[in-house]
């Protein structure tokens, strides 16, 4: 489990300040791992939602033509695949390490 | 992403497309009006406020804030009507901007590429 | 239109390329009527001029905008006939001068060379924007 956080680290050096103490947190306190897992789930999920919200608007501007700018469209669109594809692979991770923790405990 | 749209990078060059954008606008202008009587070109000041940006250390609240201007351009001309758009200068000014835009764009795709491998991991 | 959008700017090539195709059809004109003695009218036939002008924002203000350009006016050249002699001419006068038109071909031809160099440089500016619009599409596409 320590290897998986070390990797974040090193591959996505700006990730988010407080995203990270929340998996430094996992690591240390063992009893409330249920409760924080979902937390940490929920908080990526509502920003993956956001995100995908904020592209499906500038798709909808961009077929308006309230915006007229397809770079930023497409940006805005890739950064929101980005989000996913992040929240995906941790929810991964994430999921493997409470099956390994569980075992552990029994 | 707070991480992705706070990197000083990323947010420089979808700043850039932008510039790119407005100043491709601004030289389709100038060539449209290379034939009307009195016109006088314009321009696009950008790159010279990011240097002077880049001396006093950039960071992306800097970025998000510096916009590019448009300036009349009121050089005097040699010609009859009064119009001082230079068509070949005019020319060159489209080619590079259409490059510039083109390299913009492939390098934020490489560093959206680089982060999506990154998630992959290992 | 908005100034951040590369379809604003195709629609300034546009006006561009609309502009020059007026101008050049105009230059047709004219050289095609450089020796027309008799127009419905009456009278040799008198030279045509277009006038550009910079698409403005609105009428009243005259403020500077990124519209492109227009054609707003196709006028007589006012300069006077040419007066050949040439008394066998069915229309010369009793001094066996024609009126000719005031037409001068060589000012034409040029006239025709700058416009079609100007209506290419729309095009090629117009198929820029069009590589820029392509190339921001391949942003995030693999």
């Amino acid at each position: 489990m320590e290897d998986k956080s070390i990797q974040f680290h090193r591959y996505l050096p700006s990730i988010s300040n407080d995203f990270l103490e929340k998996i430094e947190n996992q690591n240390n306190t063992s009893k409330k791992q249920d409760i924080s897992f979902q937390k940490i789930l929920k908080g990526l999920i509502d920003e993956v939602n956001q995100l995908q919200k904020d592209a499906d608007e500038s798709i909808q501007k961009l077929v308006t033509g309230q915006i007229d700018s397809v770079h930023q469209v497409m940006m805005a669109v890739e950064e929101a695949n980005i989000a996913f594809q992040l929240m995906m692979e941790i929810r991964n991770k994430l999921i493997d390490t409470y099956q390994q923790i569980m075992r552990m405990q029994i | 992403m707070g991480w992705l749209n706070n990197d000083v990078t990323y947010l420089l060059l979808k700043k850039m497309l932008d510039v790119c954008t407005l100043r491709h606008r601004i030289i389709a202008n100038n060539i449209a009006n290379v034939d009307t009587p009195g016109y006088k070109r314009t321009t696009v000041i950008f790159e010279e406020k990011l240097r002077s940006l880049l001396k006093r250390g950039l960071n992306a609240e800097k970025i998000r804030e510096i916009q590019p201007q448009i300036y009349i351009d009121e050089t005097s001309t040699w010609r009859e009507d009064f119009n001082n758009v230079d068509i070949e200068k005019e020319m060159v000014r489209l080619s590079t901007n259409t490059l510039r835009y083109s390299i913009y764009a492939q390098l934020i795709e490489k560093k959206l590429q680089t982060i999506k491998q990154a998630i992959k991991g290992k | 239109m908005s100034s951040w959008s590369l379809f604003s700017a195709m629609q300034v090539s546009a006006s561009g390329m609309s502009a020059e195709r007026i101008r050049m059809n105009i230059i047709a004109s004219n050289i095609a009527n450089a020796r027309v003695t008799r127009t419905p009218a009456g009278g040799p036939y008198r030279r045509k001029q277009v006038v550009f002008a910079t698409v403005l924002k609105n009428q009243q203000e005259r403020e500077m905008s990124l519209n492109g350009v227009e054609v707003v006016g196709i006028f007589p050249d006012p300069s006077p006939f040419k007066m050949i002699y040439n008394p066998s001419h069915p229309d010369a006068n009793p001094q066996g001068f024609v009126a000719m038109p005031n037409v001068d071909i060589a000012v034409e031809m040029i006239d025709m060379i700058s416009s079609t160099r100007s209506y290419e440089a729309n095009v090629t500016a117009f198929k820029s924007a069009e590589n820029m619009i392509r190339k921001a599409l391949e942003i995030g596409r693999r």
